[in-house]
Parts: structure tokens; sequence; C-alpha cells
């Protein structure tokens, strides 16, 4: 949480991650280093730079359709939300693997004293009227920016300093990079590699995380709907017992935006199901120790009042909640952040 | 996720899916026949 800049926040669990994440990038390009190298041995150097070019290009290129089908499968099954924990880091090493990729092409152009071709390929203007034929290199390079700025704005000092919402929409670019990097491969490898399973693989890849995203939007656009109003505005939530103990229902205001309401035994409090963090789905997590707790990244805010614990400063709008008739309810017009407005039955 | 960034996911996927989906088709229909292609891979292997 926020109570101090640090440079990067390990904890044991980061630390089991990044070393999981790492380990599988580094056998991974080893292991198509030698495959490729026993299948078709390389006669020279620059052989050798296109070995590491490929496995380089490839490995960054499953990184990154692993990375964006983590969000949608956390979202259609929570067995999936450890992975989310240490996303950024993923993301942030998966930058560093697509950046060996470009470095290896620059090395590759280097070594055949030719970099004024690679040069040409960006400043031959007509090229950028064609598609079959024109550089596949400025789609990379276009993908590559992207993914510097997210890696760039990845830590907690951007995400506060943009605020989450802004922060968030930044990277939502991720999406448009992917995209870019899937026709990156159609202009490159596609027209070289006759092969049928690299437009399989490639269209496949895609085709699979596109399904992911459109399969969890479907399921929030269900969860959107279905508001219950009483006369006075209120929404209906349900009788506590509906409530699970130290977990939430969410329910969704007339404005769009969800409102968590969270039972700990014979309190009830409603907050915005939105974490202050990364704008994760607090309503999904659970009460621990006293403390409502984001299931992203474990973000803790006190049910009574919305307010992390000392000595954290994050606040979270609440909402005002009643019993009426047995029915719990939930007034949608936000507090400012902080307010008390949890009840005891 | 707010309910801005929960209706600009929704927009944003089927729009991608629709653009790449075409570049990727059309780059597969466009690509140059295999003999062309490979006199070309001999002169000088494409990077």
């Amino acid at each position: 949480m926020s109570a101090g800049f640090k440079a990067v926040q390990w904890n044991g669990r980061k630390l089991i991650y990044d070393a999981v994440v790492l380990g599988c990038a580094l056998t991974f390009i080893v292991s198509f280093v030698l495959i490729q190298s026993l299948l078709t041995p390389p006669n020279n150097n620059l052989d050798w730079i296109d070995l590491r070019i490929n496995a380089c290009g490839v490995c960054a290129f499953t990184m990154l359709t692993i990375i964006l089908s983590i969000g949608p499968l956390a979202r259609l099954d929570r067995r999936f939300l450890p992975l989310l924990y240490n996303r950024r880091h993923f993301g942030v090493m998966m930058f560093i693997v697509a950046l060996a990729h470009a470095s290896f092409v620059v090395e590759w152009f280097a070594e055949r004293g030719a970099l004024h071709e690679l040069w040409q390929e960006f400043t031959n203007w007509p090229l950028y009227l064609k598609f079959i034929g024109s550089s596949m290199k400025v789609p990379g390079l276009v993908a590559l920016s992207i993914l510097f700025l997210l890696a760039a704005t990845s830590h907690d000092f951007w995400l506060a300093f943009l605020t989450p919402r802004v922060w968030k929409g930044l990277h939502m670019l991720l999406y448009v990079a992917y995209g870019i990097l899937v026709i990156h491969v159609a202009l490159g490898v596609m027209q070289d590699d006759r092969r049928v399973i690299i437009p399989l693989l490639l269209g496949g890849a895609f085709g699979g995380v596109t399904l992911l995203h459109i399969l969890a939007a479907w399921n929030e656009w269900h969860a959107d709907r279905g508001v219950a109003l009483s006369a006075e505005n209120w929404i209906a939530v349900g009788p506590p017992d509906s409530i699970p103990d130290t977990c939430a229902r969410i329910v969704t205001a007339p404005s769009g935006e969800r409102i968590a309401v969270f039972r700990d035994g014979a309190q009830i409090g409603a907050l915005t199901n939105v974490c202050a963090h990364q704008n994760g789905p607090l309503g999904e997590g659970r009460i621990i120790n006293g403390c409502v707790t984001c299931p992203w990244h474990g973000y803790e805010y006190r049910l009574e009042d919305g307010c992390a614990p000392p000595p954290f400063t994050e606040k979270l709008a609440t909402y005002r909640v009643r019993l009426r008739d047995g029915i719990v309810e939930v007034d949608p017009h936000a507090l400012p952040p902080g307010t008390k407005a949890a009840i005891i039955l | 996720m707010t309910h801005g960034h929960r209706a600009f996911h929704r927009m944003i996927w089927p729009v991608l899916a629709l653009i790449v989906a075409f570049g990727l088709t059309m780059a597969l229909i466009l690509r140059p026949p295999p003999d062309q292609g490979e006199a070309q891979t001999t002169q000088e292997p494409a990077k």
C-alpha cells in the first residue's frame, strides 16, 4: 500500500511469481534456440542472430498472449486470481524480451554493415501506402513504443500520479499493441514462412484472447443489468443472510457504477466496488482481519468508513445502508470518501 | 473497473477483432506465390 515510495515493492509472493515467469521465459528461449539449431543448424553468425530474433519474438508474443488472457480468465474463474497478483512485473519482463528481439534485429543489420537499409525501411514513405510489401518493422516499432510507455508507467508512482482511472485507461492500450503485433507477424514471418501452422497459431492466439475478453465482457454486462429501486430510489439488496458472512453482494447503481455491500457478522456496510489502487473489483474480495481486502493486490479498507488502516491513506466512497422490512437497502448516491456509513443490525 | 472502463472494454475488443481479422485475412490472401517467395529468400533473407 502507499504509505511511502519504494522502487519495487517486493515480497515473498512476488519473488516466487517473478522467479517462475523468468524461469519459464528463459527455458522457452533456450529450448527454442536449441531445437531450431538442431533442426536447421546455423551456418554463420547471421543465422545465429536470426535464431535469437525468432526465439525472443515468439517468446514475447506468447508472454503477451498469456498476460492478456489472465484478466478475463480471473473474471470468469476465481482460481486464476493468483496469476493476476503480479501481472505488472510479468508485463515488464515481456517488454524486456520484446526489446531484446528488436535489438537483435538491429544487430543483424549491423553485422551486415547495412544499418542504413534499416533506416531506409522506416523512411521509404511510398512503402507506407502499401499493405503487402510494406515494412513489417513499422507496426513492430509502434507496438514496442506502446509497450515501453506501459512498462515505464507501470510503477505505483505513476498510478498515483495519473490517478487509477487515467492509468487504467492508458494501460488498455495494451489491447491495441497486441492487435498491431499480430499484423507485424502477419506482414513479416507469415509472408516468408508458408507453413500453415504460422497463421493457425497466430489466428488461434488472437482469436482465443478475443473470445475470452468478449465472454468476460458479456458476463459483466449481464451483472450490470436488472437494478431494482424502491419508491425512494434505494436499491434492494436482499435479506441480511443473503449476503455471505465476510463477503459482499454487488449491486449496480443507475449510474452504472457498482456498489459492494459487505456483511461482517452483524455489521453491514457498502463501499464502491472500485479499489483505490488499480480499480480492482473490491466486492469480489473478503473481509480478512476485520478489513475488506481487494482480491487483486490485497489492499485493505475498514468496512465502517472505507478508510485504509493506518499508516495507509487510501479512502473509498461509502454508501448509506438501511434495513427495511427485513431487506437490506443501499442508497445509490455515493458519500464523500471516508464517511462512516455502516450499520449494526 | 469503473463503468467507463467496462464500456470501453466492451467496445474495443469487437472492433479490434474485426480490424485484425481483416488484416490477417488480407495478409494471407495477398501473400506472394511460393516460387516468387522462395526466389526472394534465396537472394536476400528478409529481416
